[in-house]
């Protein structure tokens, strides 16, 4: 496995060995094997069992070569090179047994093969092909039967040659082990699970063993159009559009139909070529029906506003009818359709009059994290120049904006200071408040992978993550995160665990936190966090013991009231360790979106121009009005909720939304919805009518990923190209233009060449960007700070001799533990915690848009503990009705001891049963973050 | 059986093993012997007590022909198919259970659920060849076609013996 650390892994000398491969001496580190040593030669053994990327396991013996004196032809792809060996690998003998082998397997297949007919890539016919193999001697037909009981993949059993590729594919690079060979001799085939159908078994449909697969056995299902092997494709290197760990992908386009057919993880990239079902299926969305093509205007006639699409309509058994969107032609005919002069004319001059009526502190824009940085970047120079405001925000504010605020405060970077592969070289991981197989799952299989190599994950959260399955899961009350952990940190300086020299030398106001946690003894913290004395001192031993520990958390941490004092009391016991700054060390926040870190780094925050500068600097203020051209306003703007808290007071009166939605993402969100429908103005540039776009007087039909090229900054700091795969349907436009567009409109001139010249400008104000251009962004993509990106990747390990504090140190930011916002009580007696699930995005605009993913994912549910569910009489997958003292809804109760007694789990994605009318829009003081959390909750049979 | 009773089982077992997966076939074994089948059911209870994946533990399970995935009948005739028994005619036994029982190729469970008959590998009883075993113990041989039925007759006669399976 290559480490991501290994320009700095130490040099060991490696022994070599030299032997003779086709009469040509080649001289390979020793444990190279003879396959692996003749491809570096240039010389292409045929393999089938065997792919670089998996371990060999040497069982199909086409590889063969002849070594002299060998008994009989070995299998290369397992032979380890010896010095003085002699191989041939195309003696006659060698190519006669070849081809004999060849016609043995091609005796079991059927006439054609589904993969050669999809994409034309059968390993085995193009092998039957090269030996001129048209029909074999042998008997055969297995009559293996056909599984198409997956949305994704079909299964033919007729056609595998039990090669293992897919089983290693599922259980070593994405460990899931799903797949194992049952029966024996000639009747073996793969099965997945107890051998259940496969769409009936644990299956993720990560699509890695269709990958994986030689033969047309595991092919992908179409998804848009049939994949067809005589369908000309053109390869878009790009990355996915959908989490922050931002897998690089590359699309298979059919330009004729302007649609993804496919779509391939790229091997040389930071996730290895591994993807998950978002990545690899998700891609349809921008070929929906739905799609945006001409601006649009509300009609006078649906003046004063109201939603549009009624509520979902669903049977009793919460399955839907009529589709997730059943009324969006009803909500377009809300709207005209304008040419882009007369939409973005209105859309300049409504903006125009409110700024120079009201000052520009009455208009807002909220930005996207699922845009790109250029996309960012203008949309808050739109917001400060042409605006003349700092209210600008966008969805880091609702996933880890308190994270950031806590490493702002006490390391002075808000970024993760090392990658999420460095779980690698790590002893001991702590993963908390993630669900990572769901959320980030190709990190995710990064962390499996590492447990099974010996780090030891400590997982702590409330609900029960798959990943509980690989390391020791430590279930704590909700919300007690800070007393779990000053109790940690209590135990470790007790004993005597902490990292002495690294607190002398790298940090400070370390006595502040002493006198703290003295208060927080394990028996203190017990009752809070529901976890034992004992357990909580042996815990604390082994973080204490470790050479490395790294830090990974989400939402589960940062949205809370409590959030920054969360991610404080992480932070404190990494530095209290000296766990920051070698490898295998650090503190990783996990990033939601697919632009998260890049959206932020490109200043779609209030407070701050891109680079995190304060606009209530003079200094800096003065260096961007000199960069813009225009005078900026001082004072920092308002964030997410507030401004939503505006609209409903009448301070926010215009509001600019690109690409969020939320009408579904606000927590407590009729309250939100009331303040947006009571703007003067809101324009929503996007690429469906969302619910937000529902009450919008103008429309603006936007890009979607595939259309565009843009730069892109993952959870790791790895900034990546996205390229352009299709063209965006009618008269949507690219987004920077239409951003450029109304600036100009408003009496800002803007004239980039291209979207290129846009980076460029944000690169050279932002200095850790600073010299990347698009050329370098190929492959592995980037890490800022990128000193010298001709040569190298970019920093990986951050801050190993200091912080880029004023004093150089990390400060600790001692926490105390204050109760969360909204405590049950006997009227709502239980605990609401929204989350994702594995195949929704957010709002699922895009993937309930998106074939695949809905077809896994249709209906709304919650997840309830069985005993809960018994004391109310309801049974598994029967109806229920949640609600707060906001407001409520109904829905699927699913029975799950993932989530512990007298808490509710309810993914936030689905309209019909928005978990976020039932949140509360109490906030984190510090990070202005919401408590999607935690709230208090009342379940009734439905 | 539940993933308890199994776990039970093997615990003390555990220390002879280096590896835990080395646990799956004592605690398959275990878990047939209460019906003498083992069903999904069965199959996730071992995997949860092992600590294996389904996927791993039904490919040992679907491996090994005495662990049996299906119920089968009160009797179990294996008829040895390997190469001294097959030149002394175990093929004509089984041409003979075809017959009489009505059962494709000789193997299966009969229509009455009595009697189920399975080839078999070499049963190290090459000098009595052809032979026969019958569960998991009685090994008889050299034994004709007539023979055959005989058994057949005596064992559809005879109850199901206790501790069949342990
Ligand atoms: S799609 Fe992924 S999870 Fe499913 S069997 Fe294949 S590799 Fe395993
Ligand atoms: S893990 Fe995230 S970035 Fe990777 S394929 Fe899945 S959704 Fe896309
Ligand atoms: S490729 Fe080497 S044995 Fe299969
Ligand atoms: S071949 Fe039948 S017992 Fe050995």
């Amino acid at each position: 496995m290559n480490s991501p650390l290994a320009p700095d892994a130490p040099e060991t000398a490696t022994k070599t060995v030299t032997l003779e491969i086709d009469g040509r001496s080649v001289t390979v580190p020793e444990g190279t094997t003879v396959w692996e040593a003749a491809r570096e030669m240039g010389i292409e053994i045929p393999v089938l069992c065997h792919d670089p990327v998996l371990d060999p396991v040497g069982v199909c013996r086409m590889c063969v070569v002849e070594v002299e004196g060998a008994r009989t032809l070995v299998a290369s792809c397992v032979r380890d090179c010896e010095d003085g060996l002699k191989v041939k690998t195309a003696s006659d003998a060698v190519v006669r047994n070849r081809k004999t082998l060849t016609e043995l397997l091609m005796a079991d297949q059927r006439d054609t093969s589904t993969r050669d007919e999809k994409t034309g890539d059968d390993e085995l016919f193009s092998l039957a092909r090269e030996f001129g193999i048209t029909e074999s001697r042998f008997p055969g037909g297995n009559s293996r039967p056909v599984d198409s009981s997956s949305p994704v993949i079909d299964v033919d059993h007729q056609a595998c040659i039990l090669c293992d590729r897919c089983i290693r594919a599922c259980d070593d690079i994405q460990s899931n082990w799903v797949i194992g060979r049952t029966g024996k001799g000639y009747k073996t085939r793969i099965g997945f699970d107890l051998d259940n159908p496969m769409g009936a078994s644990t299956c993720v449909e990560c699509g890695e063993c269709a990958a994986a697969c030689p033969t047309g056995a595991l092919t992908n299902k179409p998804i848009t159009v049939p994949i067809e092997a005589k369908r000309p494709l053109e390869d878009v290197d790009s990355t996915c559009p959908y989490c922050g760990v931002g897998c690089a992908l590359t699309l298979k386009v059919d330009r004729e139909e302007n649609k993804v057919v496919y779509a391939e993880g790229r091997e040389d990239s930071a996730n290895e070529g591994r993807l998950c079902v978002k990545g690899r299926y998700g891609f349809d969305y921008a070929s929906h029906a739905h799609r945006l093509t001409k601006p649009l205007i509300r009609k006078e006639s649906h003046y004063p506003k109201t939603t549009l699409t009624g509520a979902m309509q669903r049977k009793d058994d919460g399955t839907r009818k009529n589709g997730v969107y059943p009324d969006y032609d009803k909500a377009l005919s809300a709207f005209r359709e304008a040419t882009w002069e007369e939409a973005l004319d209105l859309v300049a001059s409504k903006l125009k009059g409110i700024r120079d009526e009201h000052g520009g502190g009455a208009l807002a824009g909220f930005g996207s994290a699922k845009c790109s940085n250029e996309e960012a970047y203008l949309f808050q120079k739109m917001v400060r120049t042409a605006f003349q405001t700092n209210n600008v925000d966008h969805c880091t504010r609702l996933c880890h904006a308190s994270s950031v605020a806590a490493l702002l405060e006490t390391i002075g970077s808000g970024a993760v200071t090392t990658v999420y592969a460095d779980v690698r070289n790590a002893d001991v991981a702590l993963l908390t408040g993630t669900n990572a197989t769901s959320n980030h799952p190709v990190a995710a299989t990064f962390f499996k992978e590492a447990a099974r190599n010996g780090t030891k994950l400590i997982i702590v959260n409330p609900h029960r993550p798959e990943l509980a399955d690989h390391g020791e899961f430590v279930r704590i009350k909700p919300g007690s995160d800070v007393s779990f952990y000053n109790a940690i940190m209590n135990v470790i300086l007790e004993e005597g665990l902490e990292d002495t020299a690294y607190i002398e030398q790298f940090t400070e106001n370390f006595d502040a936190l002493k006198e703290v946690i003295a208060r927080y003894t394990p028996e203190v913290a017990a009752p809070i966090c529901g976890i034992e004395p004992d357990r909580i001192r042996e815990i604390a031993r082994t973080i204490g013991a470790a050479n490395a520990m790294i830090v990974l958390w989400g939402m589960g941490i940062s949205q809370h009231v409590h959030g920054t004092d969360n991610a404080r009391s992480l932070i404190s016991l990494c530095l209290m360790t000296g766990n920051v700054g070698r490898p295998g060390t650090g503190l990783h926040p996990l990033r939601g979106q697919n632009n998260v870190q890049g959206a932020s780094d490109a200043g779609l925050i209030p407070m701050v121009f891109p680079d995190y500068q304060s606009v209530a600097d003079d200094d800096v203020r003065a260096r961007y009005e000199e960069a813009w051209g225009v005078p900026l306003d001082p004072v920092p703007g308002k964030t997410v909720v507030e401004i939503a808290h505006g609209t409903e007071e009448g301070s926010i009166k215009g509001m600019y939304i690109l690409g969020e939605n939320p009408f579904l993402s606000d927590p407590n969100v009729q309250r939100a919805r009331d303040g947006f429908m009571n703007l003067d103005f809101l324009v929503v540039q996007d690429i469906f009518l969302t619910e937000t776009a529902e009450v919008a007087d103008v429309v603006l039909p936007a890009t979607s990923y595939f259309e565009k090229t843009g730069t892109y900054t993952n959870t790791d700091r790895r900034v990546q190209l996205g390229q352009t795969a299709l063209e965006p349907p009618g008269e949507a436009r690219l987004d920077w233009q239409i951003l450029c567009d109304v600036m100009t409109r408003m009496g800002y001139e803007q004239g980039y060449a291209d979207v290129e010249d846009v980076f460029v400008e944000f690169s050279d104000l932002t200095d850790s960007y600073k010299g990347l251009r698009y050329r370098h962004l190929a492959g592995r993509g980037k890490l800022w700070p990128c000193p010298d990106p001709e040569n190298d990747e970019g920093i990986v390990v951050l801050f190993g001799d200091g912080f880029p504090t004023p004093t150089k140190r990390g400060k600790f930011s001692p926490a105390e533990v204050i109760p969360p916002a909204e405590l049950p009580d006997a009227e709502y007696p239980f605990v609401l915690n929204t989350g994702r699930t594995l195949q929704h995005w957010h709002t699922g605009s895009m993937t309930r848009r998106a074939k695949a993913l809905d077809e896994i994912n249709p209906d709304a549910f919650c997840e309830i503990h069985p005993d809960d569910l018994a004391t109310l009489g309801v049974d598994d997958g029967g109806m229920v009705r949640l609600s707060t003292r906001r407001n409520h809804i109904r829905i699927k109760a699913i029975s799950s001891t993932k989530t512990s007694k007298g808490s509710v789990f309810v993914p936030f994605h689905y309209r019909e049963a928005a978990a976020n009318l039932l949140t509360t829009d109490a906030l984190d003081p510090v990070g202005k973050i919401p408590s999607f959390k935690f709230c208090a909750l009342k379940v009734e049979k439905a | 059986m539940t993933a308890d009773e199994i776990r039970a089982h093997i615990d003390p077992m555990r220390h002879e093993f280096a590896e835990s997966r080395s646990l799956v076939l004592p605690a398959l074994k275990f878990a047939q012997t209460e019906k003498g089948h083992l069903d999904r059911d069965d199959l996730a209870a071992v995997a949860d007590a092992v600590g294996l994946t389904s996927a791993y533990v039904e490919s040992v399970a679907s491996f090994y022909d005495r662990l049996y995935l299906k119920p089968t009948g009160k009797r179990i005739v294996s008829v040895c198919v390997t190469l001294s028994c097959l030149l002394r005619g175990s093929d004509e036994l089984l041409r003979r259970i075809e017959e009489r029982e009505g059962l494709p190729h000789g193997v299966g469970t009969t229509d009455d659920g009595e009697l189920t008959v399975q080839e078999a590998q070499c049963l190290g009883y090459c000098d009595r060849a052809p032979c026969v075993q019958v569960d998991v113990d009685e090994t008889m041989g050299p034994l004709s076609a007539d023979d055959v039925e005989r058994l057949l007759d005596d064992l559809r006669a005879g109850d199901r013996p206790e501790r069949l399976w342990r």
